[in-house]
């Protein structure tokens, strides 16, 4: 019976840890971004990288 | 009910550690803009993956308190889904970034082109996938034990470095304070359990070492090695518990393997315990016959909380399929030391007659003790006279004592064994919290 009660404990841990991911998400709203300027979702790496990862 | 209250305690922590970093990362960086959420989703949910990649180690570290309240097999079972779980977040988190902010797919190679932050991540993720991978399908790989253990090992610490850099490197909740001394405090959280567990743990061993007794072929291609601690009084255990075994030269050695003691858990100080070991082609083959008395051996136990010493009852019923009737074997030579008067049944599975480990043993235990044995055989031979087949629904209703339901059982053997048995007694009428297992193929 551990091996039952161990998984359905972790389930329901997993579900309050996507819960605090969504909210986190709604806490955080990442600046910047809807007038085309960098958005702060990480950091810079300098002056021509953008493209290399989001083709513009 | 103290054991519910320690569990309740341990599952908080580990739900607090996990997602504390958010809580942090939500009060510490401004909120403004319109923002794109998806992205904070898939961000809280790498900081989750690597948390939980982070505390896996901790959670099997055989801290006293933890296993204490759930056994180190519920702790390993729990280690084992969570990894699984962390890798699915972490995926989960490089597929919404890729999906909602048109990252091509370029982005997940190593080339120069692509920032090092980045390709610091897409290894640790695909480093976590190859973790998961080699221990889910180490069978079917023909990787032995000992190589995946230190491949394990090995992964476990290249994964959380490179998570640490990805984040350290890349991420703009690393860039505030609290976030960073959060970040501090869970490497140094990471790096002590790996001190205590790899080098304070094995100093302790060191000066408590155990040397060979004896050394005996057992039915079922098993063997019986009988230790006595050197230089130290030893301990007792509760029957039914398992210690970690490393022959190594030094309890430094990486390769350990979890073995139930077959002997009583009544040893007195300086006395002798036994741990019987079916040879499975690994160490247990290659190692465990050729012990010799004399030779080192370190300890590192008991664990586990399989055992009727925590669950009461007025009888016990035992079901134990091939050589995982060893801890049950403890238990019934303990309730005999103890001269217990309670009613013991056991029900005894194998393939073939001489696969039944330690029935001799058992036998001569009949006269100490109120024990009913119940052998059950896939294969009999001619004239056999006990159950042929599984041990199923009918054999456990013809020999179950009248009072059964209120018995304490204890199933312990292969994985169809213990799935049959957690679908079939609670159908008999046993409620669940009467019904303990432990599967010996928890590593």
């Amino acid at each position: 019976m551990t091996h039952r009660i161990v998984a359905a404990a972790l389930r329901l841990v997993l579900i309050a840890f996507v819960a605090s991911a969504v909210a986190f998400a709604l806490a955080v709203r990442s600046p910047g971004g809807a007038d085309g300027a960098w958005p702060a979702t990480h950091r810079n790496f300098g002056a021509g990288t953008c493209a290399t990862c989001h083709g513009r | 009910m103290q054991l519910i209250v320690r569990g309740i305690f341990w599952f908080g922590l580990y739900a607090f550690l996990v997602t504390f970093p958010l809580l942090v990362g939500a009060l510490s960086v401004p909120r403004s803009g319109s923002g794109t959420p998806v992205v904070d989703l898939a961000d809280g949910l790498g900081y989750l993956a690597l948390t939980m990649l982070a505390l896996e180690m901790a959670l099997v570290s055989r801290t006293d308190e933890a296993t204490g309240a759930f056994g180190l097999d519920a702790l390993l079972q729990f280690h084992r889904e969570a990894g699984l779980a962390a890798l699915v977040l972490a995926l989960a988190h490089v597929v919404l970034l890729l999906s909602t902010r048109g990252y091509p797919l370029a982005i997940l190679g190593l080339g120069p082109g692509v920032p090092w932050p980045i390709r610091v991540g897409t290894l640790a993720a695909g480093s976590t996938l190859l973790l998961v991978g080699i221990s889910i399908g180490r069978r079917r790989l023909h990787l032995r034990f000992e190589t995946w253990q230190l491949l394990h090992g090995i992964l476990a610490v290249v994964i959380v470095g490179l998570g640490v850099l990805h984040v350290a490197s890349l991420g703009r909740f690393a860039a505030s304070m609290p976030m960073r001394v959060v970040g501090l405090v869970y490497l140094a959280l990471f790096l002590g359990v790996i001190l205590r567990f790899r080098v304070l743990r094995p100093l302790a061993m060191l000066r408590r070492p155990w040397t060979v007794l004896s050394n005996d072929g057992e039915r079922g291609a098993a063997f019986t090695v009988r230790l006595g601690p050197v230089g130290h009084p030893g301990f007792s255990f509760q029957p039914g518990q398992f210690c970690w075994l490393n022959t190594g030269r030094t309890p430094f050695h990486r390769e350990q393997h979890p073995i139930s003691m077959s002997s009583s858990g009544e040893v007195a100080p300086g006395g002798s315990i036994a741990f019987t070991i079916r040879n499975l082609g690994d160490w247990s083959g290659r190692v465990v016959p050729g012990l010799r008395p004399g030779d080192r051996v370190w300890v590192d136990g008991p664990y586990g909380v399989f055992t009727p010493d925590r669950e009461e009852g007025p009888g016990y019923v035992l079901v134990g399929g091939g050589v995982g009737v060893t801890p049950l074997v403890s238990m019934v030579e303990t309730l005999a030391d103890r001269e217990d008067r309670r009613p013991v049944v056991l029900f005894h599975g194998a393939h073939v007659e001489s696969d039944l480990t330690l029935c001799e043993r058992i036998d001569a235990l009949r006269a100490r003790l109120d024990l009913t044995v119940v052998r059950v055989l896939e294969h009999p031979p001619e004239g056999w006279a006990g159950e042929a087949g599984l041990i199923d629904e009918g054999v456990l209703r013809r020999h179950l004592p009248h009072e059964h339901r209120r018995f304490q059982y204890f199933v312990c053997g292969p994985a169809p064994l213990m799935d049959a048995m957690e679908r079939i007694l609670p159908s008999l009428g046993i409620p669940a919290g009467r019904i303990h297992t432990e599967r010996f193929d928890m590593v």
